[in-house]
């Protein structure tokens, strides 16, 4: 975050440079008196023609793809983008890798199962849709909240280690209830409703769905990383003792962090549910928290669009992974593709991005330094 | 703390264990005690394990989560040594060198040049510890592997007195983890190469400057934990059903 962010987003002007001393000139104290008034944070518009692009991109996909491209590559790309975007926030903005998003999300998706309707009639309470969501996101963020209260005192390594013992504890828990959770089998056909005459399970209503939410989190991602609880929260990664001595509660933004994390994460919870149409043990599991860290770490965790890059690349290859190597060896394509990335680049392929970005634009006779530190400052 | 509060703390922790053992041990004295000898034998096996990870996470502050994947490694080669030779120590040696020598590349080759960046080295090792787990998979198949201990620690003890019988293997595992863990206190406490190996945790460059090798040092003692989780594999392999999965559980 530049200075010049930091103050858009405070809404802080910075001091008339240069007003003391050229001040006398007639020149400069006629600029002074059309500029006396209060000027307004200068907008920029924050839209590029690229942004457009990709945006039509999206919401033409449908209209060219395959149902099997809308639903099971592009819905749930986004929905998985969605969850790993929580992580991304918390990890890239919080500095807390939290390996529980996936328990977060599987908790939102359990109770949708839980107080809505599925085929598991002993267990599903047969509440209306809505109410079961809200319930489901309520009940998800809080767990968000608990976790990050639990884990906010660790760091580094431990934050790690901590999250991964909740989510395995909260595993074991669905695999070994049956009377709340239906234990191995979990919850059969969770499905979304059929509401203004659109049965939303489809693959084109369900991918605009997930579309629009995607958007909305990410929106909202990049909206929060600007406001000044934001800005606090990138300060407190970077130095939070000098956070606290200047009077941050330290505690309190990384616990509300991990809520406002945990409501995006519960929000890809629901979407991914529905997209399974089931939720088992298996989808709390920690193949799935590694690979929510997985997805976030292969696209960067530099900007909130890294989540869902590195879903986009994921779901690829696990549905392609077939055509390129064995069926079983979906692990060793995904694995070694991570481990490749995380070798060689240092922020997944936003990292790759800006070094070619940076490359190209030394050729085109800036210095390193001056593009380089353009970058920064565009950020 | 004070002592009180310490005497408080042991209290409260205390006379519920005790408390318990003694229902236990009133109720089914030799299912009580057959549990806890289980519960130790374990216990001392994941000592076993764990204790290479110690050693290099907790001196050299090298996250490996790839730990795991040695441990696979080592019993594996442990398994098929113990097979063509058929004999149990060979199978020890082989276990622990394999797993030093991949620990010792993964060391040169990738730890060295991220010395102090505790989340690189966590991914890393995760995406390590997937490929490993997955090769061993392709390799071998995911059959479940087991081998019968050697003679002169097969079968029972018969003739204990409240528990009649227990296997010999697994007592056995008692004495070997406390063996472990008392010479590797030994080491890192008693000799001259783990008083090198504690300076190089403390100030790097300053043992630098005395004239010691510190890569040498640490590679050394990189290897000597991966060696570790390669024994703790070829102990296992006895004990337990051995299949890939990573130490995250990943089934692969």
């Amino acid at each position: 975050m530049s200075a010049a962010n930091w103050r858009r987003a405070m809404n802080v002007q910075p001091r008339a440079q240069g007003g003391a001393s050229g001040a006398n000139t007639p020149a400069a104290s006629a600029r002074a008196a059309r500029t006396s008034r209060p000027a307004r944070p200068r907008f920029q518009n924050p839209l590029r023609f690229r942004h457009l692009v990709v945006l039509a991109f999206l919401i033409a996909f449908p209209w060219f793809a395959t149902p099997f491209f809308t639903y099971q590559i592009g819905a749930q790309t986004l929905a998985l983008g969605l969850i790993a975007l929580s992580l991304t926030f918390l990890g890239g903005y919080g500095g807390m890798i939290s390996l529980a998003q996936m328990t977060v999300a599987g908790i939102a998706g359990y109770m949708v199962a839980i107080f809505g309707t599925s085929a598991t009639d002993g267990v599903s309470l047969g509440w209306p849709w809505w109410l079961a969501v809200v319930i489901g996101i309520a009940v998800a963020t809080s767990a968000a909240a608990f976790i990050g209260w639990l884990s906010v005192r660790t760091e580094g390594i431990y934050t790690i280690m901590i999250t991964l013992a909740i989510g395995v504890a909260f595993y074991y828990l669905v695999l070994q209830n049956y009377a709340v959770f239906n234990g191995f089998q979990g919850t059969q056909k969770v499905f979304p409703p059929t509401l203004a005459g659109i049965y939303w399970r489809d693959a084109t209503p369900f991918y605009y769905l997930a579309l629009f939410w995607a958007l909305a989190g990410y929106l909202f991602v990049v909206y929060l990383l600007r406001s000044p609880f934001g800005i606090a929260l990138q300060g407190i990664r970077d130095n939070p003792r000098r956070m606290h001595a200047l009077g941050f509660n330290v505690t309190a933004h990384r616990v509300t962090a991990y809520a406002v994390a945990g409501a995006i994460a519960a929000v890809g919870g629901v979407l991914f549910t529905w997209y399974n149409g089931l939720v088992t043990p298996g989808s709390v599991g920690t193949s799935w928290l590694i690979n929510i860290l997985i997805i976030a770490v292969l696209g960067g965790m530099r900007h909130p669009v890294g989540a869902f890059l590195g879903a986009i690349v994921f779901v690829l290859l696990q549905n392609f992974a077939i055509d390129v190597i064995d069926r079983e060896r979906f692990n060793l394509v995904i694995g070694a593709v991570f481990l490749v990335i995380v070798l060689f680049s240092n922020d997944g392929l936003l990292g790759w991005w800006s070094a070619v970005s940076v490359r190209l634009s030394t050729q085109r006779g800036e210095t390193r330094w001056s593009s380089a530190r353009n970058r920064l400052y565009a950020r | 703390m004070t002592l009180t509060w310490k005497w408080s703390w042991a209290l409260l922790i205390g006379v519920p264990i005790v408390a318990l053992s003694a229902w236990g041990l009133q109720d089914n004295a030799r299912l009580f005690v057959i549990t806890l000898l289980n519960g130790l034998t374990l216990a001392s096996l994941y000592f076993i394990v764990a204790s290479g990870f110690t050693l290099v996470f907790g001196l050299m502050r090298n996250v490996n989560l790839a730990h795991g994947s040695l441990y696979l490694l080592g019993g594996y080669l442990g398994f098929f040594a113990a097979q063509l030779t058929g004999s149990w120590l060979v199978a020890l040696a082989v276990g622990f060198s394999a797993a030093a020598v991949v620990g010792l590349v993964m060391q040169v080759s990738i730890f060295r040049f991220m010395l102090g960046q505790d989340l690189r080295q966590t991914m890393v090792t995760i995406g390590l510890s997937i490929v490993i787990a997955d090769c061993l998979m392709w390799a071998i198949g995911a059959q479940v592997h087991q081998m019968s201990p050697p003679a002169w620690l097969d079968g029972p003890i018969r003739n204990l007195p409240v528990i009649r019988a227990y296997s010999t293997y697994r007592l056995s595992l008692l004495p070997i983890g406390i063996v472990i863990g008392v010479a590797l206190w030994l080491f890192l406490n008693r000799t001259r190469a783990g008083m090198m190996i504690r300076a190089g945790v403390d100030d790097r460059a300053m043992l630098a400057a005395a004239g010691v090798n510190v890569n040498l040092v640490f590679a050394t003692t990189f290897a000597i934990g991966a060696g570790l989780a390669g024994l703790g594999g070829v102990i296992l392999v006895l004990v337990l059903a051995f299949r890939p999965r990573g130490i995250l559980g990943r089934p692969a």
